[in-house]
């Protein structure tokens, strides 16, 4: 609990930075929900206030983020919110196999492409372990895994992701 | 930059680009009430917002039988005093205001029909998706708690408004009103925290029987499913 509540908003400065991040991003938030709960506004809102509920109580990380890309971040982490509800109700596969994954990184594929063409839950392992931070347990947790699979993404998407990214010369 | 800074900027621009037309759309999303509320809760007090959402089920449906539990306790105080009989042939109630609760206390007289003989009630126009989920029943007093897939509650409660009967209510962040259900004097208790659900107090004199209804609704919602509470079995 202590190590949650030193992540929480330390003052008002954080309080109106949220603020800021509520009036820039809430709609693109809700919007990006519902791509994943067309028929379902109530649950499209529960994965929104869980991506709140996640960005507060780890405020300092939306700063590691440049200014620029936080509306993609914010977007990340409503997406997987609302992937870990599908999930809760196994209205999400478990089987994409991690060969899909590798598939879609052919030679050819921009690294972009690449991630694109992953499996949803391939692609959310990689995004909640490199731009949300969550530990290994988190992830298994949200998404169902076991903690050998969350590990195995990781280490194999990082792996294959790498190679390409020096090809490219992706920089910021 | 270290290869996993690079994977993680890759990651951003691959969501920037899949989620373009969202992030580029500045036109409001409509959004529930019960949405706007609640955004507007994190945004007064975001951390105690996240303590709150945090908090675990068992602790919202415990807090709905406590509700229930309370009002049996205060009307245990009646039994004691009371002959085993009740029909209220003068009802009053007497309302004490305290600085973080209002306290209902009745002073109805005892004759007529037994204690165990309450008769039933039910709310009939019961919102989509609630389910019955406990009943909490005692000698002059009924509570049934109902909850939805989202662990929300709906609590339906009456007891006699009979001597040393009471029933509490908390006033901390709420706006009280008075109502009318079903042409009997109540009040209405809206809470301004979207993490605590408002309720509605009626006396039905006619009766003889205080009713409360408790749940996660808008004003208008919550009266509704107040007047809809009617005497389904009147055989006890």
């Amino acid at each position: 609990m202590l190590t949650m509540l030193l992540f929480l908003l330390s003052d008002e400065q954080d309080r109106r930075a949220l603020f800021a991040l509520y009036a820039q991003y809430q709609n693109a938030m809700l919007r990006v929900a519902r791509r994943y709960f067309p028929d379902d506004p109530a649950s499209a809102e529960d994965a929104v206030q869980g991506a709140w509920l996640w960005v507060i109580e780890h405020f300092s990380k939306i700063f590691e983020i440049p200014c620029k890309k936080r509306g993609a971040y914010l977007t990340i982490i409503v997406k997987n919110n609302s992937l870990a509800l599908l999930r809760k109700r196994r209205e999400l596969p478990l089987d994409e196999s991690l060969s899909e994954g590798e598939a879609a990184l052919d030679d050819s594929a921009s690294v972009l492409d690449a991630i694109r063409a992953m499996p949803e839950t391939y692609r959310a392992v990689l995004e909640l372990r490199f731009v949300a931070g969550y530990t290994t347990r988190e992830i298994a947790a949200a998404l169902g895994l076991s903690e050998g699979a969350v590990n195995t993404r990781v280490s194999r998407g990082r792996a294959l992701l790498a190679e390409k990214l020096k090809k490219e010369g992706y920089t910021l | 930059m270290t290869n996993d800074e690079l994977l993680r900027n890759a990651l951003l621009d691959a969501a920037a680009a899949e989620f373009a037309a969202e992030l580029s759309d500045t036109s409001p999303a409509v959004a529930s009430a019960r949405l706007l509320r609640s955004m507007r809760a994190m945004l007064n007090d975001p951390n105690g917002w996240a303590r709150r959402r945090r908090r675990p089920v068992w602790q919202r449906l415990a807090r709905a039988a406590a509700m229930i539990l309370l009002a049996l306790s205060l009307s245990l105080g009646a039994l004691m005093a009371a002959s085993p009989t009740v029909r209220a042939s003068v009802v009053r109630w007497v309302t004490e205001w305290y600085e973080t609760h209002v306290l209902y206390r009745f002073s109805g007289a005892y004759e007529g029909e037994p204690l165990e003989s309450l008769p039933r009630y039910e709310i009939t126009a019961m919102p989509e998706g609630y389910e019955l989920y406990r009943i909490i029943e005692h000698v002059g007093s009924y509570g049934v708690i109902y909850t939805n897939e989202n662990d929300d509650f709906l609590v339906l409660d009456y007891q006699r408004m009979t001597q040393g009967a009471a029933h509490d209510i908390s006033t901390e962040n709420v706006v009280i009103s008075d109502v009318e259900i079903n042409g009997c004097p109540g009040r209405l208790f809206h809470s301004l925290d979207p993490e605590v659900s408002s309720g509605v107090i009626w006396f039905d004199e006619n009766s003889d029987l205080s009713f409360y209804v408790d749940g996660f609704f808008d004003d208008l919602e919550l009266l509704r499913i107040a007047e809809s509470v009617c005497l389904v079995d009147s055989t006890n």
